[in-house]
């Protein structure tokens, strides 16, 4: 159980510093602490469609 | 496949045989040991510059350090292979030969037993161009600090042998992006995470146990106290243990 949530997290965070690294647009959303804030303010749906792909966390075994 | 020469642009170049052979006098130094295991190596990242002052090792060099290591990353935030032993080299060619300046060895970095065995292909090797190049520029900014510190998490959690520590690392990483209030880390954090990943009642059992084993390791509590923690916490919010499991169980918050 402790490896696989290991690898779920561990997957999720490079996943997310790979997609800012690789974005001008994500990484701009975390640019300052009030970008930061921002985005967090978004409704889901907004903050959801701002990020786009997820990853399934579930999925990894 | 990966080609046995990839060039990636911008002086940066991903080899599958060594870019310079090592002269008896180099093998001397390194030993005999260390200078077999450099040749059987399989993968070289090579960064290059034309160089103002080839015969010093000076700022040119520490400039393409960092920036294979870069490279190195964006690789690496794909998945880690399961045996890195490598090795850095920096020097200078003249028209004449090529002179290694500089040797260490490369920090160790801890993959978590990845179901599936990682490759690296070429596709990847352009990712970890681009991530170097992106990255590259938010560290020379001003802004992006929690990213950055994010980031160092990161790298701090690649290299960390403790499984626990791993994971409180990478939860921290994930942490600076999600910058949790002061005593609604828990929630947001869960919450928040399911931005970053596909929202579910599993996924949301899978964060709240990682963030109180991030609390336990940050805390000092051992991990059998940590994988305590989220049952307490799900039996408190949600009065039963098996969330999302059970039939007709509530739908949980994003």
């Amino acid at each position: 159980m402790g490896l696989r949530r290991l690898r779920q997290i561990e997957r999720l965070a490079f996943a997310a510093y790979l997609k800012l690294a690789t974005s001008v647009a994500h990484a701009a959303l975390f640019k300052t602490d009030d970008d930061i804030e921002a985005f967090w303010k978004k409704k889901d749906d907004e903050r959801f469609e701002a990020w786009g792909t997820k990853v399934d966390v579930t999925a990894i075994e | 496949m990966l080609s046995n020469i990839l060039p990636l642009g911008d002086g940066l170049w991903v080899l599958r045989r060594p870019p310079i052979q090592l002269d008896a006098r180099w093998k001397t130094w390194v030993g005999t040991i260390k200078s077999k295991k450099i040749e059987r190596c399989n993968l070289f990242l090579v960064a290059v510059q034309a160089s103002d002052a080839p015969a010093n090792l000076d700022g040119e060099n520490v400039r393409l350090h960092h920036r294979v290591h870069l490279l190195l990353y964006g690789l690496l935030l794909q998945g880690i292979p399961d045996h890195i032993d490598g090795w850095v080299f920096t020097g200078a060619k003249s028209s004449t030969d090529a002179q290694v300046r500089s040797l260490g060895e490369l920090a160790l970095f801890y993959h978590s037993h990845p179901t599936d065995r990682v490759l690296i292909r070429e596709e990847a090797c352009h990712i970890a161009k681009h991530f170097a190049d992106g990255y590259g520029a938010i560290e020379v900014s001003r802004d992006y600090e929690r990213m950055k510190r994010g980031m160092q998490a990161v790298l701090r959690g690649m290299k960390e042998p403790s499984v626990e520590e791993r994971l409180h690392e990478y939860a921290r990483a994930l942490e600076a992006l999600i910058k949790p209030a002061i005593g609604a880390t828990t929630t947001q954090f869960v919450h928040r995470c399911q931005t970053f990943a596909v929202a579910s009642p599993e996924a949301y059992q899978i964060f709240v146990e990682c963030y109180s084993i991030r609390n336990a390791v940050e805390h000092m509590h051992s991990w059998d106290v940590a994988s305590l923690e989220p049952r307490k916490l799900i039996e408190r919010q949600w009065g039963y243990a098996d969330c999302g499991r059970s039939s007709g169980s509530p739908s949980l918050p994003i």
